[in-house]
């Protein structure tokens, strides 16, 4: 029973990353392999006030959203001037760097050792301790990134970022700042992803940047290219197949060094054969296709 | 300009008819030669033929170049009268195209393309043994005489010696000669990536692992038939290249002939990436594993800067190999060929050449070289299965920093690269190397997009 | 110079040597329609990619109204009054007919991040009113059947009529139409230059490249001639037709 509240919390986790992607990659088309540091950036930064400053859950909660979509914004700045097959290089760029970051300013961060002891949350008096206190916040959190993604994305702002993924140069002649909204979705992208680091933190009540690689950016992004980009719901069909698919392989009774290593391989090779068969995902809308070349 | 203009078709239409004529007997005395019964002894011969034909495909790449313009050219200008110049135009172009192909099909498959190729490969091995032995000797001269040298101080250890450690009396020159050593491995890693992209455009991230396959097999070879060091190198970057060439076929060609972008084809190789990697994990565990030969462990003392012979062969080899493929690229009918398609790929589709196979010629030999970088890299640091990620970003970032199309923007790149981080690395620390390369990166992506020696790059508005 | 509402004055452009503008200068007056005519590489399409900013020119001014938009980034020359169309026809062919139209209206509340959150009412009240604007509009032109289809569902035509409705839809005082009836059918060209020819009486002036020259006779009230980025003629239709210069420079 922990096992599975433990699997639907981390579900809850992802859906809220793979949808904040969604806005970024499949709704604005700007593949990003850097989410994972607006994640792990969120989850030190809740951390470490946690941890140093003992201040309460909201407000580590919002400074992680505005560090880290201070970063965000530091990320979609290069995508005005650089091409989509090199701006995906420079988001690992910022993904290493960040993660570098981490993992060597040990003042601040104790690098490898991580941050151990978080303290528990507690949000207007009420204390989170159990599985089932944890799921209910995350519950909370899914629903509100749900809705107010699904409001973005109806709205005419969610118009002009599909203007952009699927022609920039027309939506520049229709009067749209294409600078703008590429930063701020960048912004709300990553302050999202905060949300999901912090709760994170928190959960697990340790971090330490091995959480927050690369890896973990192709597998965001994997969950929302299989989920289908561009789609409202489709992250979260993503997500719930990602995490729970490996999760089956516990039962077939490997042991567990070779088991993250065929959990990899799976979504690997999910990754793979979506590109070759079905780059649309499961509820997909948007391929990564563009329909003009290079001029 | 009406007469100049039909006087360029007709200069062009009569280049075509003297290459082909060129082009014909070139072929009857090939068919001639191959008529008699073929021995080495009819070498030189070959190799004439096989000049001739390089240099007549050369100015018919050329005259096809030029005849495509003048057709596009003709091709905009609607309010002009010209029709019929457009399909003189036209059917030049496809038979140049056709000549082009031919000349580079020519003797595919007979003892005569069979005897050049076991005539090049002799040579290529023969040359590599050459240059080992050479080297080796001067190595151990160079070590005798050093040992002899400072032999009081005794100076010469066994032990490990990390890459960048600094240390000895002379730290800029440690800090230079780690900075060389670094920027020809980047140069390695940058041109044989630069080969399979320069002729699809595409970011294959799977080369990393290739890079690591290729360290892995040689530990294969030797662990699992004990095959001495050598012919285990060997082993090793054939594995490289071919594991390459499967990944292209099973993954990359099919997605191509769907018409898949750019952005899936990356996506699709970071997959293969994971998959790879975490094979490589499960068949050989995650520790560190050795392949390096012990007698190879000795450092040597140059002027108060200390370097391993492994850090000479791979600054030895990783400006050799790029500089000698360059030129075997340049001589060859298959680097022609390659750097046709390469140069412009809707001007190979009209000419015939096939890309599929060019790209397959360019897996193998990228993928190859890239087997070589990683047997370097393990020789000098050790391996472990994630060994592949840093080097191939480290390549990538050269190749935007430098440029694609030419050796010396790479070189360039390289070395910029390797010595941001090198002397970076005396101020804030060697743990930030990698962070340092992705800030030269991003510098350079937003201050010069097209790279320091590279072609203009297109923009996004028209 | 005239009080015309767009002036281009001494606009130059070199592209890696080669004169795509030289020295060019033109005006447009209220409620005109101005035809552009020239052989290809005549640097017609490059003189509207100039104006509405997404190439900047070498040397040259752009006047507006008065105001100089020389240099200004295309999405603030929409903004203030010019809208254009694009040579390979440029849409969004994923989205239907009427989100295209609803995409090109101008200072829309639900466009600004704050509205979408803190005021919603105000941007679904004007997304309603727009809704029902383009509507109108595409009643008019004859599209409105067809507003939830997606656009690459339309036909060749019907997209060029399309993107001359978005051009409607952003309000501009001023529309650059690159080639809006090349390459279609007979009866499609005779509905567009019939909404081109309306233009004038909604207050709008129009400049107007064309390679099929009775449209361009058809519908402008005055035509320049242009051939390697230089003004060669200008005048009347009849009078730009007659010019030897002009004959010259087609027949040759």
């Amino acid at each position: 029973m922990e096992y599975l509240l433990h699997t639907l919390i981390l579900i809850g986790i992802y859906i809220i990353l793979s949808m904040s992607l969604n806005l970024i990659a499949g709704y604005t088309g700007l593949l990003s392999i850097a989410h994972a540091a607006f994640y792990g950036v969120g989850a030190y930064v809740a951390a470490l006030m946690a941890l140093n400053l003992h201040s309460p859950f909201l407000v580590n909660l919002l400074c992680a959203i505005v560090l880290s979509a201070l970063l965000g914004a530091l990320v979609g700045i290069p995508s005005l001037r650089i091409r989509d097959d090199y701006f995906v290089i420079v988001t690992f760029a910022f993904q290493v760097i960040t993660f570098s970051v981490l993992s060597i300013w040990v003042a601040l961060t104790r690098g490898p050792m991580g941050l151990p002891g978080i303290p528990q949350p507690t949000i207007f008096g009420l204390k989170i301790s159990s599985h089932v206190g944890f799921l209910a916040l995350v519950g909370i959190l899914c629903a509100l990134t749900l809705s107010l993604t699904q409001r973005i994305v109806r709205s005419p702002f969610g118009r002009v970022l599909k203007a952009i993924r699927e022609d920039e140069v027309f939506a520049q002649s229709a009067g749209k700042n294409i600078a703008a909204y590429k930063v701020l979705v960048f912004m709300i992208g990553a302050g999202m992803a905060a949300v999901a680091g912090v709760v994170y933190a928190y959960y697990i009540s340790f971090i330490d940047p091995t959480s927050f690689t690369v890896m973990e950016s192709i597998f965001i992004i994997s969950i929302v290219i299989i989920g289908g980009a561009g789609s409202l719901w489709g992250p979260v069909v993503g997500a719930i197949v990602l995490v729970t698919l490996p999760e089956l392989l516990r039962f077939v009774g490997l042991p567990s060094a070779v088991a993250a290593n065929v959990r990899q391989i799976l979504y690997g090779g999910l990754l793979v054969a979506f590109m070759m068969w079905r780059p649309k995902g499961f509820l997909g809308d948007y391929a990564f296709q563009r329909e003009e070349t290079r001029k | 300009m009406d007469t100049d203009d039909k006087g360029n078709i007709g200069s062009l239409a009569t280049r075509y008819t003297d290459l082909r004529d060129e082009a014909r007997r070139l072929r009857d005395a090939i068919d001639r030669l191959d008529s008699k019964r073929l021995g080495k002894w009819h070498m030189r011969e070959i190799l004439s033929l096989d000049g001739k034909l390089v240099k007549i495909a050369r100015s018919v790449l050329d005259l096809q170049i030029e005849t495509q313009i003048a057709y596009e050219k003709r091709k905009g200008d609607k309010t002009k009268n010209i029709g019929k110049d457009c399909e003189v135009l036209e059917v030049l172009v496809g038979n140049v195209g056709r000549l082009l192909e031919s000349l580079l099909s020519l003797q595919r498959t007979n003892t005569h393309s069979y005897l050049l190729f076991s005539f090049y490969f002799s040579i290529a091995v023969a040359f590599s043994s050459l240059l080992v032995s050479v080297l080796s000797l001067s190595v151990s001269i160079l070590s005798v005489v050093v040992s002899v040298r400072s032999a009081g101080a005794g100076r010469v250890t066994t032990d490990l010696i990390p890459v960048h450690a600094p240390g000895g009396d002379s730290m800029f020159l440690q800090v230079l000669l780690n900075g060389l050593v670094s920027a020809s491995t980047y140069l390695l890693i940058a041109y044989s990536f630069s080969i399979i992209y320069s002729i699809r455009r595409v970011f294959y991230f799977t080369h990393g692992m290739i890079l690591t396959a290729g360290a892995y097999s040689v530990l294969f070879a030797m662990s699992a038939f004990g095959l001495p060091v050598w012919s285990a190198i060997f082993a090793g970057v054939t594995a490289a290249a071919l594991l390459g060439v499967v990944t292209n076929a099973l993954v990359y060609s099919p997605l191509r002939s769907k018409g898949a972008s750019s952005a899936v084809q990356m996506l699709a190789s970071l997959g293969m990436y994971i998959i790879l990697q975490n094979c490589i994990s499960l068949a050989f565990d995650d520790y560190t594993r050795v392949i390096r030969p012990s007698r190879v462990r000795e450092g040597i003392d140059i002027w108060g800067a200390r370097v391993t012979i492994i850090q000479i062969l791979t600054t030895v080899l990783g400006v050799l190999l790029p500089c000698s493929c360059w030129v075997v690229l340049k001589l060859t009918r298959v680097g022609l060929a390659m750097r046709a398609v390469a140069s412009s790929p809707e001007l190979s589709s009209v000419s015939g050449i096939s890309c599929e196979r060019m790209t397959i010629w360019a897996f193998f030999l990228g993928s190859g070289l890239a087997g070589v970088a990683g047997i370097l890299i393990a020789w000098d640091v050790d391996m472990v299965p994630t060994m592949g990620m840093t080097p191939l970003l480290m390549g990538i970032v050269t190749l935007i920093v430098g440029g694609i199309q030419s050796l010396w923007g790479m070189a360039l790149g390289a070395l910029i690269l390797s010595f941001s981080q090198c002397f970076g690395a005396v101020f804030v620390g060697s743990q930030w190397q990698t962070a340092i390369a992705f800030l030269v990166l991003l510098i350079f992506l937003l201050l010069k997009p097209e790279g320091i020696l590279g072609k203009e790059f297109e923009r996004a508005t028209g | 110079m005239n009080g015309g509402v767009l002036e281009v004055h001494a606009l130059s452009k070199n592209f890696d040597g080669v004169r795509a503008l030289a020295d060019f200068s033109c005006f447009l007056r209220p409620g005109e329609i101005l035809g552009l005519i020239g052989p290809n590489g005549a640097g017609k399409t490059t003189l509207f990619n100039v104006v509405s900013g997404f190439i900047a020119a070498n040397s040259g001014r752009i006047l507006f109204k008065g105001r100089d938009i020389t240099g200004a980034p295309p999405y603030r020359i929409t903004n203030q009054g010019i809208s254009r169309t694009f040579q390979n026809l440029r849409l969004i062919r994923q989205i239907s007919v009427l989100d295209n139209v609803l995409l090109s209206f101008q200072d829309q509340p639900g466009e600004k991040l704050r509205n979408v959150f803190f005021n919603w009412r105000q941007s679904r009240e004007q997304e309603s009113a727009n809704r029902k604007e383009a509507i109108g509009l595409l009643e008019e032109t004859g599209l409105a059947h067809k507003a939830g289809n997606p656009a690459e569902e339309l036909s060749y035509g019907q997209q060029k009529l399309l993107s001359l409705v978005c051009c409607l839809a952003a309000k501009s005082e001023v529309l650059l139409l690159d080639e809006p009836v090349a390459g279609i059918a007979p009866e499609m060209t005779e509905k567009i230059l019939a909404t081109i020819h309306g233009l004038p009486l909604r207050g709008k002036s129009v400049i107007l490249i064309e390679h099929n020259l009775d449209a361009v006779m058809q519908v402008c009230d005055r035509v320049i001639f242009m051939d390697a980025g230089a003004k060669v003629s200008e005048g009347t239709p009849d009078e730009v037709r007659n010019d030897p210069r002009v004959i010259e420079a087609y027949i040759d």
